[in-house]
């Protein structure tokens, strides 16, 4: 059985940060067991039924968890993950009845969510800040999103680095009311096909959009994609109109591929985005004017047209090399720092620098 | 290009209006003037980008006949035709017709006239969809003007046929649909 715990520990091999250290503490402050993944037996339906958290839980909380594990019968890993929540001690000592339903609730939705996601969640600012409304929906979208990285291994690191950082508060979440949405400057049509969006360091959903919480893979790549323009720039901005913005999306558009499995992302599919920014009709006005407007830029998206249309897809740290290379050469270039970074293709979590005094 | 290259006029009014309404400061701002296809040539397009957003929020101002039209205000579009008397004076084909909606009433949609405009997919009811694209149409009659047009999300593959209905007093009607009726 898969869980947080092995998905920190990953992490935290992978690339010993402080931060990683601080989430694997946090995880253990949860207080999952450490070694419930690799020992632990089936849980039946029983085991939690008959337990004394299930007895603390309210009738409701109740019912919802027959409901769940009727729905899931046969499947150890939904009752397992449901008793990990009731069992976890937090859930009863720091969470408040509505917490809890709000995180069963995210369990119930998302057979396959792991209740230490759902958890931490709880800790975070984003959750701290929500109204009651607002709580729900975050762990359902959790819950989905939980669900999707947990089941899906072939996703990971992306999908489950990608939970890791709202889970963590490492990156916020934000669920915006219609009139912030306008606010933003979304039109209300706009609205009729916005997922979601990133500003400075939280992730928003736009729980307006119909059909939101029913198009799971389109939700597991608009968090991927957004998410990962948080981690790439929120510490190495880019200016609108430039090389650097248009390799930051270009990016975000490669890599959300990653959390739905598909690795590298498909000819016809990079040949849509290539289309969608540098086309005559292009969708994103501001990459196009970059691409018409700097001859050096352009030579090098052209190349990657060609490449296409030889069935070579660029990745996007080549892309970078490339852009690097007119470092000093092109006016366009205003953040050189952008193009000589590593770019972040997976997600992994990096430190947040602190704002300024 | 960027924010030098605009006259300060025209950056000292967008500045001052978002300011008025969103009490967002000048600081937090970018502008640009990016030149998208089918844009008619008597009218100029502005896109003031809140800094810290990945691109993600902006807002469109359209000048025409020294005066401006936001992206975020209710009925922009029916207020530019009606301003620029468009049923009597139809100066704009059917491309930047679109192309005006596609900036004041629902963004970041590529307009699409043709079947190859669009990849193909291994979703044949999409193929089939796409199949159907033509050019955009526009028409003035007595009661109105008629538009219909194909766009695409790339993002989402989402492909929509707009059907849009102007009056004779400038209301406007219009429908988001997966294909014509």
């Amino acid at each position: 059985m898969p869980t947080h715990l092995t998905r920190l520990s990953g992490q935290f091999e992978k690339s010993k940060t402080d931060f990683q250290a601080q989430a694997v503490r946090q995880a253990a402050n949860v207080g999952l067991p450490a070694t419930s993944n690799t020992t632990a037996k089936p849980v039946k339906p029983s085991d939690i039924t008959s337990s004394r958290s299930f007895d603390r839980l309210s009738p409701s909380q109740k019912g919802l968890v027959r409901d769940v594990l009727a729905q899931n019968a046969g499947n150890s890993q939904v009752a397992g993950q449901l008793k990990e929540m009731i069992d976890s001690p937090m859930f009863f000592k720091r969470l408040t009845s509505n917490d809890r339903s709000y995180a069963l609730n995210g369990l119930a939705k998302s057979p396959g969510a792991l209740a230490a996601d759902l958890l931490d969640f709880t800790q975070t600012a984003s959750y701290k800040g929500f109204s009651k409304m607002q709580k729900q929906q975050g762990q359902v979208i959790l819950g989905l999103l939980s669900a999707d990285a947990a089941l899906n291994p072939s996703h990971n690191p992306t999908s489950s680095n990608t939970v890791l950082a709202l889970t963590t508060g490492n990156v916020e979440l934000g669920l915006p009311t219609k009139k912030e949405l306008l606010d933003e400057g979304f039109t209300p049509e706009d609205l009729q096909s916005l997922y979601g969006f990133a500003y400075e360091n939280t992730m928003y959903f736009n729980v307006y959009l119909p059909g939101l919480l029913d198009s799971r893979p389109d939700m597991v790549r608009t968090a991927a994609h957004e998410i990962n323009h948080v981690l790439n720039d929120r510490d190495n901005d880019t200016e609108f109109d430039t090389p650097e913005r248009a390799l930051d999306e270009y990016r975000s558009w490669y890599m959300e591929n990653f959390a739905v499995g598909i690795n590298p992302p498909t000819v016809e599919y990079m040949q849509g985005v290539w289309e969608n920014f540098f086309s005559p009709n292009a969708g994103y006005d501001n990459i196009r004017e970059v691409y018409l407007q700097d001859p050096d830029f352009r030579q090098i998206v052209d190349q990657i047209k060609v490449d296409l249309d030889r069935g070579v897809v660029t990745d996007p740290e080549t892309f970078r090399l490339s852009l690097a290379e007119l470092i000093g050469k092109d006016p366009f270039i205003k953040n050189p720092r952008y193009l000589t970074t590593p770019g972040n293709l997976d997600n992994t979590l990096t430190q947040r620098a602190r704002p300024a005094e | 290009m960027g924010i030098t290259s605009i006259e300060k006029e025209i950056e000292q009014y967008i500045l001052t209006n978002l300011k008025e309404r969103f009490n967002l400061p000048a600081e937090k701002i970018s502008i640009s003037e990016p030149h998208p296809l089918n844009f008619p040539a008597d009218a100029r397009i502005f896109r003031a980008e809140k800094r810290g957003s990945y691109g993600n929020i902006y807002y469109n101002y359209i000048l025409v006949n020294g005066k401006f039209y936001c992206s975020v205000d209710e009925n922009n579009f029916s207020q530019l035709l009606a301003t620029e008397k468009f049923t009597s004076r139809p100066r704009w084909n059917s491309h930047q017709f679109a192309a005006l909606f596609l900036h004041l009433v629902v963004r970041e949609l590529r307009l699409v006239e043709s079947p190859s405009d669009i990849s193909k997919s291994s979703d044949e009811a999409f193929n089939s969809r796409v199949a159907k694209i033509t050019s955009p149409s526009l028409e003035i009659v007595e009661s109105g003007i008629e538009a219909h047009f194909w766009s695409y999300q790339a993002r989402y593959k989402r492909l929509d046929y707009w059907q849009i209905h102007i009056d004779s007093d400038y209301q406007m009607t219009y429908e988001r649909l997966s294909e014509p009726k």
